[in-house]
């Protein structure tokens, strides 16, 4: 359950601490994420050569440098599948609210096995009447899987349930085990009082498709669900009957004072519905984590962890320092609600907040901003140019793709017209063919009646070569002779 | 044995919507005592489940011991009429359990609310709370009582709501449930807010509220009206019809509203004067006192 901070924070001092956690290069990895780099390697020799920076200067931009695959053009890995690792820790007092949160996880329109839920129990098991923990972190990891047999089997098959033998304090450990644990290239945490709205995972996974790329860190709007019953005392004083309390919620916690029952949201505002703002970030810690999805290259090519010193402020603390390494998306869209419970501390617990806000806040304030000062902007430069490359090739991408698709209807154009052409052409073949078959008979006709035209003038040369040879033609030879000579006269 | 009937009104919701809420709804241990089963109705245009997935889910659903049964109504019913027709269709129940497909509920449903109904001798009707945007409205947290139920997921006594007739089918979406829940208070019974429990209701926010499509935005415009004239408070009305009035040139929803309310208003059955008393309106003409909003 969050807790809101009855104190209003206070500025940092100007000299404040600078010797705050902070997320260091293993030295093994150090040399690989400056190998190729390119043009962060020109980015980081012109920070030298310009601002001669100081040794933490140097460490914060061997951080920031891309590795070899952030590199624009350069290939990347094929996507882990899942995309997105759910990392929820929980305790099993807390198992009414985590029933709502994995609920609102099955709840969304995603396919099975683009996303995992890592869940991890941060306490030991339910106390005992003595109120101490009744075996141990065994108990409660076995009492936690017996607990998650309830859900459907859609939402088991995505779960892995982490078996943390010896949880550290506090639920640092625990989310820097969650973290290792993760097989998704996106991880969100969750605390069992989120809740993912409708459509969170699909919106989540089309802007990791659109910004992952780059690395960016996806950062989205929340809800703020103010629960109905926070003055418990009022309430306890109204119960007339502890009886019937009994009978009525036998199987679950139930209401009463201290308890983490959710009892109805009383008052849902649209509360953290601002766009990213370092410098805002920076002096005020701005809502819950669960609206930031962050690249698991985070955990995985640095050593950035939660530090358990800061306790509550751990988050926030983690936040900074990631935002500081990889540019801040905001996809504008309710993603997540966070159940809020107001509580009153007392003075010393509320002293002790307030120490633990500045020494975190000093810690940060430290570290020089993203978008800040000459370095940020030659790298939030990089970014946008990574970023501007990215969408170049999304462009090119649709561009091809309409250019295919125009090419393919063209071709099928193309084909109908072929096919059409074919079948005209086999038509006018047919119809040539029997023209030339009638020619070919026609032909044979006419040859017919030359051979026998020929035969006749044959016998007409014959008859006529008998005729001369006739003697009537002899005795006549005179008489022609005289008619031809009369001819040649008149 | 008593018995309990989930009933279920399908209108073109997508497969995976359908199984997602059948399969939540499977891994609910039966409630002890009660004859359990999910009647399922279809109100779209073509049958969202074959013959093959009816008997799939039968055999399914009597494996965990429920009964089962699909009908297609081949027409638009509305909620309250699909609803009656339904029950009133069937052998009856002495426990209706009405839930809305789009919704999500978890293992403990079907316990949690039939528990809250046995230790409460005088219960008409209760309801689940609703994940993650409740429904607007007061409740006392040491009696649970509330002035009125939501029907994404209501479990109504069975003889309340023969008594009543069921939905008022004047109403074709919205407000029918906050109807009946005053009629069926002024029978004398109460309605409780079951806050152990809890559906998923999907419901879309931008920084405006509530994301509304066409069809909900004119049903709603509908139903506010009914509902006020029905209890005799036209009054509260007036600045609606105004703003539907002033609307309706540049916007077609709110036109199309009014028309049809020309035609609908002289069909509104009057409540009786206990049923008037029952109900409850807010100062700003809402049906109850608000506890949040966006």
């Amino acid at each position: 359950m969050s807790r809101e901070p009855s104190f209003v924070p206070q500025q940092p001092a100007d000299n404040a601490d600078l010797s705050g956690p902070s997320a260091a290069v293993r030295p093994d990895q150090s040399a690989g994420l400056l190998q190729g780099a390119t043009l962060a390697g020109q980015v980081f020799g012109w920070l030298t050569a310009t601002l001669n920076p100081s040794a933490q200067v140097e460490r914060f931009v061997r951080l920031l440098t891309p590795t070899a695959s952030q590199q624009p053009g350069a290939a990347r890995p094929t996507s882990p599948d899942p995309v997105i690792s759910l990392l929820l820790s929980t305790t099993l007092q807390h198992r009414e609210l985590l029933t709502e949160c994995l609920y609102s996880v099955y709840v969304q329109d995603c396919p099975s096995g683009k996303y995992e839920i890592v869940l991890a129990s941060t306490s030991a098991s339910t106390p005992d009447a003595q109120g101490e923990p009744a075996g141990g972190e065994a108990k409660a990891f076995l009492e936690l899987k017996a607990f998650l047999k309830n859900f459907p089997a859609d939402l088991q098959n995505n779960l892995r349930l982490l078996d943390l033998a010896s949880p550290g304090p506090g639920r640092a450990d625990t989310r820097n085990r969650l973290m290792e644990a993760a097989q998704g290239q996106y991880m969100v945490f969750l605390d069992e009082d989120d809740l993912l709205l409708d459509g969170a995972l699909p919106i989540l996974l089309d802007g990791i498709a659109r910004y992952g790329q780059t690395d960016a860190i996806l950062h989205s709007f929340a809800v703020r669900r103010e629960l109905a019953v926070s003055d418990w005392a009022s309430v306890a004083a109204r119960t007339t009957d502890p009886a019937r309390l009994q009978a009525e919620f036998s199987d679950s916690p139930g209401p009463g004072p201290g308890s983490t029952f959710p009892y109805a949201a009383a008052n849902i505002r649209l509360e953290w519905a601002r766009p990213f703002d370092p410098l805002r970030q920076q002096y005020q810690n701005e809502g819950p984590l669960c609206r930031y999805a962050l690249p698991r290259r985070l955990v995985s090519d640095t050593t950035l962890r939660y530090e358990g010193a800061f306790e509550q402020y751990a988050e926030w603390d983690f936040l900074l320092r990631a935002t500081r390494l990889c540019q801040v998306v905001t996809l504008p869209h309710f993603l997540t609600a966070r159940n809020v419970r107001t509580e009153v501390l007392d003075p010393a617990e509320a002293e002790r907040e307030q120490t633990l806000y500045e020494k975190c806040l000093a810690a940060n304030a430290a570290r020089p901003l993203l978008l800040e000062g000459r370095a940020g902007m030659a790298l939030a430069d990089l970014y946008r140019a990574q970023e501007a490359e990215a969408n170049r090739k999304i462009e090119a991408e649709a561009l091809h793709q309409a250019q295919r698709e125009e090419l393919n209807a063209r071709i099928a154009a193309q084909g109908s017209e072929l096919a059409r052409l074919r079948r005209q052409a086999v038509e006018e073949s047919e119809t040539l063919d029997y023209r030339l078959e009638a020619l070919r008979r026609e032909s044979q006709a006419h040859k017919q009646q030359a051979l026998e035209a020929g035969a006749y003038a044959l016998r007409l040369e014959q008859t006529l070569a008998a005729i001369h040879q006739s003697l009537g033609w002899k005795l006549t030879a005179p008489l022609r002779r005289l008619l031809a000579r009369r001819g040649k006269a008149t | 044995m008593s018995s309990l009937t989930v009933q279920s009104l399908l209108y073109e919701h997508k497969p995976p919507i359908i199984s997602r809420f059948l399969d939540s709804l499977m891994v609910n241990p039966l409630p002890p005592g009660l004859q359990t089963r999910l009647d399922l109705g279809d109100c779209s245009a073509e049958p969202l489940l074959n013959s093959g997935q009816v008997a799939e889910w039968t055999t399914r659903f009597e494996r965990q011991g429920f009964g089962f049964s699909y009908t297609f109504f081949g027409e638009n019913l509305g909620f309250g009429r699909g609803h009656n027709r339904l029950f009133f269709g069937g052998a009856g129940a002495d426990r209706l359990l009405v839930l809305n497909p789009d919704a999500v509920v978890p293992f403990h449903l079907l316990a949690r609310l039939n528990r809250q109904a046995e230790v409460r001798p005088d219960w008409g009707i209760i309801e689940a709370r609703q994940i993650p945007f409740e429904n607007a409205k007061h409740f006392d947290p040491i009696t649970l009582e509330t002035t009125q139920a939501i029907g994404a997921c209501a479990l109504y006594e069975g003889s309340a709501f023969r008594q009543c007739a069921g939905y008022d089918e004047t109403f074709f979406l919205y407000s029918e449930d906050v109807d009946l829940s005053w009629r069926i208070r002024a029978l004398g019974r109460k309605i409780y807010f079951a806050v152990d429990t809890f559906i998923y209701h999907s419901k879309r926010v931008n920084e405006r509220g509530f994301e509304m499509s066409e069809a909900e935005q004119y049903y709603s415009l509908l139903a506010w009206l009914i509902l006020r004239v029905k209890y005799g408070r036209p009054d509260l009305n007036l600045a609606r019809l105004k703003w539907m009035r002033d609307s309706a040139p540049t916007d077609p929803v709110c036109a199309r509203a009014l028309q049809e309310w020309e035609t609908l208003k002289p069909k509104v059955k009057l409540a009786t004067a206990p049923q008037r008393a029952a109900a409850y309106f807010n100062e700003t003409g809402g049906s109850s006192p608000r506890r949040w909003q966006l």
